[in-house]
């Protein structure tokens, strides 16, 4: 027994030589937390607040992901002064205040959330509108910086007055970087490509295919319509249609239409210009040759509305035609008949100006002119065209006009002395040739720019764009900052006549046209107050907001040139934001 | 009887020869890792690294434990805090060095413990204890800077120092700047009153507008010294530059490429939409003191004959194609300048950029008159 005791005990010693631990306890590790980030934000009720007695506008906070019992601390402010507001619940989460007038606020609120967990600062602006405000329809094009890959847009907007009018945010898709090929059959074909959404048709995208027919655009993911000019005068231009995928632009010969340029006395006339357009879409250019010929190649189109301009050249002094009509092109050839009139040549007319030559004066003639001539189709009837007169030529160091061929009609001149210095007048070339055409220097006209409080402001600008004779010699806008005071100082073209607007890209006021057409006795001395404003107001933005966009306000239902000049335009800020000021509605 | 035992003792000992040597305990080390600056930890302190130095005479792994604990006194466990503010079982302990203990007192020392066990459970003995001095923590400074003219030499620069301290409230801190030009350079500073405050509550910024005349590297130091004399100094590099010229950067429409023409059937406006520069820009600010618009100078060429100006100063130009013949080649060019004088581009170079680097002052569109 002894025995077996004393080899237990030594097996047991043993057998605590061989390693066996100590038992510890270890802490368990503790798992940190995962809190997420705090989200705040403000809800206005109604979203567009309308002025009025008795009217008043509810906020209420919103926090995510703060957990435990929050204490929420208010700032309602008009521009740096404090408006009165009402703690509209127990806990603090909504205030009210009331809106009697119009007025834009800026909401704040600070969230106190338990454990001290970081919450950011909720802001929300409030603008409040006058009741039944007015509302006009305006266009914003949008045009990202390069390297964004963002096309443009250019999208109907509602602009309602007041002091301010924010707009939903301006959202500016992401592209496709389309590479792609104009060809005709196999062959690569160099092009001009205009590209038009769908969805905006003059948010357009311009693009060159090179010798090889190839092409780079940024182009919206959706369908487009593509106008294709090809270089080659074999090709006709062509609208196509492209579709996202698609990689070929195709273009033909399209079809051949032939005519002939002749006068009044069925002579040929060779050197004459013709191209046709079929709704809107040019055909290609040819001269006729001696025999008055010409051949131009379109896509035609049934029923399609078909201009057809023919200029003669400068040697003969007649007057360009323009023929708008249902023209079937089918028929063929079509004729093209200038009637006789008679020439004037005004070589040897000396430009003055106070009896004294002036050297070297571009001279234009210009004017509309009606019954220039008929078109008539192989089987048509002849439709008679009016046309138009300009033709420019340059006095000799001695101010002696060159050879200066115009028909024998009431026109009007258009001269520029040096750059940009004009005066017109009429000039009757029914009865003869005047020996002198007279070119009084500019006169002076003196206005003041004020802003909708009839201060006077510098940095405003007034642009004058010319009318009349004066547009049909290419004159150029006048364009003039105000200075101090408000005062502009400049120059109309003794006989001209403008259509003058106010504008201030500094956005105090909004654009004013002076009304009717100005000259300088009608604007000479007085003063103008821009229009009261409406500030339009936006966030521009992808992905994230875009800085440094431009973003212009067009009218929205104007039409030529008109319907591309900016009412008004600026950059989006480092925030992606705009503020651009255009006439309340 | 004794016989017995002589043998029975005698069988043990030679079993116990018999068995698998003695395995034997690992030794440990608390090694903390070489922290930048003054190479002190300071309270506030982020990613503090203990790596674990394990020797175990077997050649076995060592597995590790880490409790890290925030004292007043390290050598006394009844003054740290009762739960580690940090638990690890990798080879080293990475920690953030809390300012004040959970009884708001402030953290004074750190208790670190190493616990080591071999793969046949073999522990260290004893566990190995680091305590660590806590320093008072740094104020600890970021500047930045805002340059709405681009960093001319000339035009104003906003300069922001945003600050805390860990240990101490950000109000207690003082913050003193300091200008270095490059040789030569010239300078005002002047204090800017309200300042945006960061979203952080514990944390302040303060504000100055220099206006630096001299080109080159001027360096900004911001000293900050907190209630207890603590100070830290952080350092700034700001480039000055010259007004360079300014850069046609969105046209519209597009310019053709060279080789290429664009065909104008229709009046079409011409016009140039955005101008990037510092000072003369399009659109510019109105009212700014440093801001003027830019310069535009519109000419044109039609076919062979002179390029001549266009007589006006605006962004843009109308073209009717109507005022020329079908088929004209038209030239329309725009030329961009500022307040500088600059070399002129020659009159050949359909574009022309006097700086390189993408950046134009002129462009030319070659029109075909359709």
């Amino acid at each position: 027994m002894r025995r077996a005791i004393a080899i237990f005990f030594v097996l047991a010693a043993c057998g605590g030589a061989n390693g066996a631990g100590d038992d510890d306890d270890s802490d368990a590790m503790p798992t940190p937390d995962a809190p997420g980030a705090c989200e705040t934000g403000i809800l206005p009720f109604p979203l567009s607040p309308v002025a009025g007695a008795g009217n008043s506008v509810r906020l209420q906070a919103e926090v995510r992901n703060a957990p435990g019992v929050q204490t929420f601390q208010w700032n309602l402010m008009n521009g740096a002064t404090p408006y009165p507001f009402e703690i509209g619940s127990l806990d603090g989460d909504v205030i009210t205040f009331a809106i009697p007038t119009q007025i834009t606020l800026d909401a704040f609120m600070r969230v106190s959330v338990p454990g001290g967990l970081f919450c950011p600062e909720a802001h929300q602006q409030i603008v409040v509108r006058v009741p039944n405000a007015m509302q006009e329809d305006f266009r914003i094009r949008v045009v990202a910086p390069a390297g964004t890959n963002r096309p443009p847009i250019d999208e109907h907007v509602l602009v309602t007055s007041g002091l301010e009018s924010p707009l939903d945010d301006v959202q500016l898709d992401g592209g496709i970087d389309f590479h792609g090929t104009v060809t005709n059959g196999a062959s690569p074909i160099p092009a001009y490509l205009k590209f038009m959404p769908d969805t905006g048709k003059e948010a357009v995208v311009e693009a060159f295919a090179d010798s090889a027919g190839a092409f780079d655009a940024l182009l919206r993911n959706e369908p487009h319509d593509v106008l294709v000019i090809p270089v080659s005068s074999t090709l006709a231009p062509r609208i196509v249609r492209w579709m996202p995928g698609q990689t070929q632009l195709a273009v033909d010969a399209g079809t051949a239409i032939s005519g002939t340029v002749r006068d009044g006395a069925n002579a040929a006339i060779a050197g004459a210009k013709v191209q046709l357009t079929v709704n809107g879409v040019l055909s290609t250019l040819d001269t006729t040759d001696a025999a008055g010929a010409f051949t131009v190649r379109a896509v035609p189109i049934a029923g399609a509305t078909v201009v057809i301009d023919v200029v003669p050249p400068p040697s003969t002094g007649l007057p360009r035609l323009l023929a708008s009509s249902t023209f079937n092109l089918a028929q063929q050839p079509i004729a093209v008949k200038l009637n006789t009139v008679t020439i004037r040549d005004l070589a040897g007319s000396v430009v003055r100006r106070a009896g004294v030559a002036v050297p070297n004066a571009q001279v234009s003639i210009v004017g509309a002119v009606t019954g220039v001539g008929t078109v008539t189709t192989a089987a048509g009837s002849p439709v008679t065209s009016d046309g138009e007169v300009r033709v420019t030529v340059t006095a000799n160091a001695s101010g002696v006009l060159p050879a200066l061929k115009v028909p024998a009609k009431a026109l009007q001149q258009v001269v520029e002395v040096t750059a940009g210095e004009f005066s017109t007048a009429a000039i009757d070339l029914t009865a003869g040739v005047p020996a002198s055409i007279n070119a009084p220097a500019m006169g002076t006209v003196a206005t003041v720019i004020r802003d909708p409080s009839n201060t006077p402001i510098a940095g405003a600008v007034l642009d004058a764009i010319p009318l009349g004779a004066l547009a049909l010699a290419n004159a150029p806008v006048i364009h003039v900052v105000s200075g101090a005071g408000g005062t502009i100082s400049t120059s109309f073209a003794v006989g001209g006549q403008y259509d003058v607007r106010f504008s201030d890209p500094g956005h105090r006021g909004g654009r004013r046209k002076v009304p009717g057409v100005s000259t300088i006795a009608s604007l000479d001395g007085t003063t103008h107050s821009l229009e009261p404003r409406t500030l339009v107001k936006a966030l521009v933005k992808g992905a994230a907001p875009i800085a440094n966009a431009s973003v212009q306000l067009l009218c929205g239902s104007c039409t030529g040139l008109e319907r591309s000049r900016p009412i008004a335009e600026g950059l989006t800020g480092i925030d992606g934001k705009f503020s651009l000021a255009v006439p309340e509605p | 009887m004794r016989k017995l035992a002589i043998l029975g003792l005698s069988a043990a000992l030679a079993g116990c020869f018999y068995v698998d040597p003695i395995n034997q305990r690992p030794g440990l080390e608390i090694r903390p890792r070489e922290r930048p600056g003054d190479g002190f930890i300071h309270r506030g302190d982020k990613d503090v690294i203990l790596d674990a130095i394990a020797n175990d005479p077997d050649g076995q792994l060592v597995t590790f434990e880490w409790l890290v604990y925030a004292c007043d006194n390290g050598l006394d466990f009844a003054t740290c805090d009762p739960d580690p503010l940090s638990t690890s079982i990798e080879p080293s302990a990475e920690f953030d060095v809390p300012p004040f203990r959970v009884s708001g007192t402030p953290t004074m020392q750190l208790l670190a413990i190493l616990n080591g066990r071999d793969d046949f459970g073999a522990a260290a003995k004893p566990p190995q204890q680091l305590v660590i001095p806590v320093r008072d923590a740094l104020p600890d400074v970021r500047i930045d800077d805002q340059k709405p003219y681009d960093g001319v030499s000339g035009t104003p620069v906003q300069l922001f120092a945003d600050y805390g301290d860990a240990d101490d409230t950000a109000e207690n801190v003082t913050i003193v700047w300091e200008v270095f030009p490059p040789a030569g350079g010239t300078f005002t500073l002047t204090e800017l009153t309200n300042v945006p405050q960061p979203d952080d509550l514990s944390r302040r910024q303060v504000g100055q507008e220099l206006v630096p005349t001299g080109l080159g590297e001027w360096q900004i130091r911001v000293t900050a010294t907190d209630s207890v004399g603590e100070s830290s100094i952080t350092e700034h590099l700001l480039l000055v530059i010259g007004d360079e010229p300014p850069c046609l950067e969105e046209l519209a429409p597009v310019v053709p490429p060279s080789g290429s023409t664009l065909p104008v059937s229709d009046p079409v406006l011409f016009q140039v939409l955005v101008v990037r520069d510092a000072l003369d820009r399009f659109p510019t600010i109105v009212g700014d003191p440093f801001l003027l618009p830019a310069k535009f100078a519109w000419s044109m060429k039609v076919n062979t004959g002179a390029r001549e100006a266009l007589g006006t100063s605006g962004n843009s130009v109308a073209f009717d194609p109507a005022n020329f013949a079908l088929g004209d080649r038209v030239e329309l060019r725009i030329d961009v300048s500022d307040r500088v004088a600059r070399a002129t581009c020659p009159d050949g170079d359909a574009e022309c950029s006097l700086t390189g680097g993408g950046c134009f002052q002129r462009k030319t569109w070659i029109l075909e008159v359709r």
